[in-house]
């Protein structure tokens, strides 16, 4: 009887790490992203990608140890992504505290971290690297995993990762990262306001006459200023964003705000043409187009409600609504900061 | 409010008692039990058989048709004439031209919600809706909208039978369903049919642009009918015990809840498959529907009605549409021509049958005839050039017009005629007053800046310059992108700089240079601006930003020299620029040394070699004239720059 040493082929579920990277560096980029999206066990990734992770990297020589490392950060990264939407971290409570487990998907992103990390000096493409995971943590929705638990008790403080300190450090000189902060901190006050609104004022406004981040900082602060009741205040940050930006993203929500502040103020002519102010940027976007609709439908011009009613429900392929897609914040950059990545790993 | 009133008075309309008849439905609802499956085979309870209304209002020509629906203790009341109606418009009665019950085609709107807390439900979801289409009499036509982040068109409206729902259905996010109520509400009608909409839904919204008070108001301008029926899936454990008071409203888990919540178990909670971020979140935890008045208001508004869980026997999602449907079919339609009240805005409408009691009336509660209305101009306040009234208005939109056309030969000639026409500054202002002018595409911008600020930065008006300049700097700050400078803004810039050197003012363009260079540390070409404008300082008289530089400026100047040469695509110019400073102050051996640099390098570029032999000859050392082409182009920047940059 012959016993066969070789084994099968590795399952999606359980994925061979080395194979995959070397698939990575080669330039599969698309064909590892969806074997990654298969994958079922990320704790198994993540096992082998921290034993054979440091080998791989060092395995050509010297010569290629800066590119296997930015792959290798770069898959964990891709790995964290795919695995972001399953269990991506565990809460227990203790006492009447909470302890917080990160879950592999959350872990892989922080090695890639801890990889690029341990150079003292860092290279440039590390900022497109940590911004990337910004994306990836935006996505997630999990500020706690950028800021730690600053307003609540942890019984585990000791595992807080505060993922934007790390990044902040190594580019001291990022204002994506301070808006990150603040959108982190701003995000745990929907849907309703608690402890932190003050924080996340600061932030903002230290931002808002920045050349880079000012603009976002501006629509975020506003919108802020907004819910807590003063539309006058909320409408100057709406005009400041449109001096400093044209990022459609941006402009799309200062115009949006805009409108929803002077409906505030009972200025349905001003509103009006706010929204369709921010349709002229992202045509069909369900927000302007169902906020307008009923503006003009409440004004008595149904007819013409109904298109943009129609427009935002067939508008194909369907925009991403900036309103939608606000709690996402810096996901919206993933597609250009991983293309970013590929074209150095590759170069 | 628009309730009737149930048994024991006249059959009317006023909806005086909404409330009680709300608690009472609710009520029965409890003992139905608090775990509802919609969509699995168990459904929701009709309360009492005796909630349902189908009415329908159009107005055509003036003719207006209110849809009545009548019941008394023994179900639906049939065989009743024009003659026992009375119907008030305005509170002015009204002759009821017709009466008829010939059911007309029916156009329904179906609206379910597929959020993500329907992943249990994903399966059965389309098999639901298929049956809903196979209950849909061919006359009719039906379409599904989802309910997710997005309004989801999950069947555009159609023929029944054509209905193909993909299974499993994608679900997505959160909870729109006030955008979805509100989309059906607004679809144009056909005036040939009736338009029934039916929400299956929890109505817990968590991403709408839209509140419920604007559902309510769009709800009153719409001439479609609203059902709503609640659903709620299994009910959360942690969220809080059943109540202890039978009679009292159950509490239900709403689909947002259970996206953000998953509870495990009372001490153990994963978080999250997605921690959704919500953006609201109404009502509070503990409503009842006494917390939904507005969507209540909106449905009854319409002449349908919101059912809270438990109101039907039956708790299948097809069950529930058909109870619904079968009622709406059967509704008198009446018919008249308004008399005495004013034709615009909205009208308030009553129906009774005052000669028999006890009956439960169902009619919509008014409508509303649209006058036509002005309609805002598209461009934002912000955004809109000013009244100019001179030809600079006219000049401004030829220049708009023609940056539109994409054409760069266009756009030169039309940024020349402006500057033809002596309005050069005024259209530079109109230009920036105007904003963002092409939001979709912010590059047209840019190019249009360019050209204009091409043809006033080489005017010989300090005017036009500074405003030339001005433009410069604003739109260098808004050609970046939000994660650093991609390659349009880097060309962008490289061409700015060049315009900046052209200018030959460095007052004015030093500023503005070192700002894009200060955020732009990687432009090579921005750098070596910096450095020629700086330089321009100590050849050009005083009149045009000419000085004598301080030793420390001079250094500065050297080191902003230095950091061009830095770079390979600059070097070369930057080492002959900077020997050229070293010669005019009286340097001659460092001069040497940065042309015999710059010969070794520039020998394979005929442009830069015949420059370098000009300058290290001391060509440039005679008294040449401002208006010395060499001279000029010497100092406006790049040697390989094509004249067409440069100058008109």
């Amino acid at each position: 009887m012959v016993v066969l040493l070789v084994g099968g082929a590795p399952s999606a579920a359980t994925p061979d790490v080395r194979a995959l990277l070397d698939r990575y560096v080669a330039g599969d980029f698309s064909g590892v992203a969806a074997a990654l999206e298969q994958t079922k066990d990320f704790n198994a990734l993540l096992k082998q990608l921290k034993s054979d992770g440091p080998k791989w990297i060092a395995a050509r020589g010297p010569a290629e140890v800066d590119r296997r490392e930015l792959a290798a950060a770069t898959f964990a990264l891709e790995a964290g992504r795919a695995g972001s939407l399953g269990d991506w971290k565990l809460v227990q409570n203790f006492i009447r505290l909470e302890n917080i487990y990160w879950r592999a998907p959350a872990q892989l992103v922080e090695w890639g971290c801890t990889l690029l990390r341990a150079r003292q000096t860092p290279r440039p493409i590390e900022r497109t690297w940590h911004l990337a995971s910004v994306a990836v943590v935006d996505r997630v929705g999990d500020f706690e995993f950028l800021i730690g638990s600053p307003f609540e008790g942890r019984a585990n403080p000791k595992d807080e990762i505060k993922h934007l300190e790390h990044a902040a450090t190594r580019f001291p000189q990022e204002r994506r990262f301070a808006l990150a902060q603040g959108i982190a901190i701003e995000w745990r006050l929907f849907p309703n306001r608690r402890s932190g609104a003050k924080e996340a004022q600061q932030v903002f406004e230290s931002l808002v006459d920045d050349e880079w981040v000012g603009a976002e900082a501006s629509v975020r602060l506003g919108y802020m200023t907004l819910r807590s009741g003063s539309a006058p205040g909320a409408l100057r940050l709406f005009d400041q964003a449109e001096q400093r930006t044209r990022e459609p993203y941006v402009v799309f929500l200062a115009r949006y705000f805009r409108g929803l502040a002077l409906e505030r103020q009972q200025n349905a002519d001003s509103a009006e043409r706010a929204y369709r102010g921010a349709l002229a940027v992202v045509p069909g976007a369900q927000s302007a187009s169902f906020s307008l609709a009923a503006l003009l439908a409440r004004r008595g011009s149904r007819a013409e409600a109904a298109t943009f009613v129609d427009s935002a429900l067939n508008t194909s392929p369907r925009p991403v609504d900036p309103w939608r897609a606000y709690g996402e914040a810096d996901a919206r950059f993933w597609p250009q900061l991983i293309a970013e990545l590929h074209a150095e790993i590759k170069r | 409010m628009t309730r009737p009133t149930g048994h024991g008075g006249r059959g009317t309309v006023d909806g005086a008692r909404v409330r009680g008849c709300a608690s009472a439905r609710v009520r029965g609802g409890l003992a139905i039990g608090l775990l509802i499956g919609l969509l699995g085979g168990d459904g929701v309870q009709h309360l009492n058989a005796q909630q349902q209304a189908t009415p329908i209002f159009r107005t055509n020509a003036d003719l207006v048709t209110i849809p009545v629906f009548v019941k008394g203790s023994a179900g639906v009341v049939g065989g009743l004439r024009a003659g026992d109606f009375v119907l008030t418009d305005n509170g002015v009665p009204q002759r009821i031209e017709s009466l008829e019950t010939e059911p007309l085609p029916v156009d329904v709107t179906l609206i379910v919600e597929t959020s993500r807390a329907m992943e249990g439900y994903q399966d059965t979801l389309g098999d639901q809706i298929q049956k809903i289409a196979k209950l849909v009499r061919p006359t009719d036509r039906l379409e599904v909208l989802g309910i997710g982040d997005y309004v989801n068109v999950l069947a555009p409206l159609g023929p029944a039978a054509a209905v193909r729902i993909p299974s499993p259905i994608t679900l997505d996010g959160l909870s729109s369903s006030n955008d979805a109520i509100v989309a059906a509400l607004l679809r144009q009608p056909d005036p040939d049919r009736r338009h029934l909409i039916i929400a299956l839904t929890d109505n817990i919204d968590t991403m709408s642009a839209v509140d419920m008070r604007t559902v309510r108001d769009v709800a009153k301008q719409s001439s479609a009918t609203l059902v709503v029926a609640w659903v709620t899936l299994s009910i959360d454990p942690d969220w809080g015990p059943p109540p202890t008071d039978p009679t009292a409203p159950p509490p239900w888990t709403g689909a947002s809840e259970r996206v953000n919540r998953h509870i495990r178990s009372s001490s153990q909670r994963t978080v999250p498959k997605r921690q959704q971020w919500t953006p609201h979140y109404t009502p509070p935890p503990g409503r009842n529907i006494y917390a939904f008045d507005l969507m209540v208001e909106a449905a009854e508004l319409t002449g349908g009605a919101v059912h809270p869980p438990g109101v039907f026997t039956d708790r299948s999602a097809a069950t529930i549409f058909d109870k619904i449907y079968a009622e709406f079919r059967q509704n008198y339609l009446l018919r008249y021509f308004p008399d005495g009240v004013t034709r615009d805005g909205w009208h308030d409408v009553t129906v009774t049958v005052p000669k028999v009691d006890g009956l439960d009336l169902r009619a919509r509660r008014g409508y509303f005839v649209e006058k036509a209305s002005s309609t805002a101009a598209a461009t934002p306040e912000s955004a809109r050039p000013g009244r100019a009234a001179d030809a600079s208005v006219a000049l401004f939109a030829t220049f708009r017009a023609a940056a539109e056309r994409d054409d760069a030969a266009t756009l030169h000639e039309a940024a020349l005629a402006a500057a033809g026409s002596g309005q050069l500054v005024k259209i530079v202002e109109a230009f920036s007053r105007a904003g963002n002018l092409w939001p979709q595409q912010p590059q047209r911008e840019f190019v249009a800046a360019l050209a204009l600020a091409d043809v006033a930065v080489h005017s010989i008006s300090p005017d036009e310059q500074r405003a030339g300049i001005d433009l410069l700097a604003r739109e260098s700050i808004l050609v970046r992108g939000p994660l650093g400078n991609d390659a349009v803004a880097d060309r962008w810039l490289d061409a700015a700089a060049r315009l900046l050197q052209a200018a030959l003012r460095p007052d004015f363009a030093l500023a503005v240079a070192n700002a894009a260079g200060q955020h732009n540390p990687s432009n090579a070409r921005l750098a070596l601006a910096r450095a020629v404008i700086a330089d321009q300082h100590t050849v050009l008289p005083g009149v045009m930003g000419g000085r004598d530089l301080s030793p420390q400026a001079i250094d500065q100047l050297l080191a902003l020299y230095n950091t061009a040469i830095a770079e390979p695509s600059t070097a070369i110019e930057a080492r002959i620029r900077k020997g050229w400073l070293l010669k005019r102050l009286g340097r001659a051996a460092e001069a040497q040394v940065a042309f015999d640099f710059a010969r070794a390098d520039a020998s394979n570029d005929a442009v830069l070699n015949a420059w370098l032999v000009l300058v290290e000859n001391g060509y440039a050392t005679l008294n040449l004239s401002l208006d010395s082409p060499e001279w000029l182009d010497f100092w406006r920047g790049d040697m390989k720059l094509t004249r067409s940059l440069t100058s008109r």
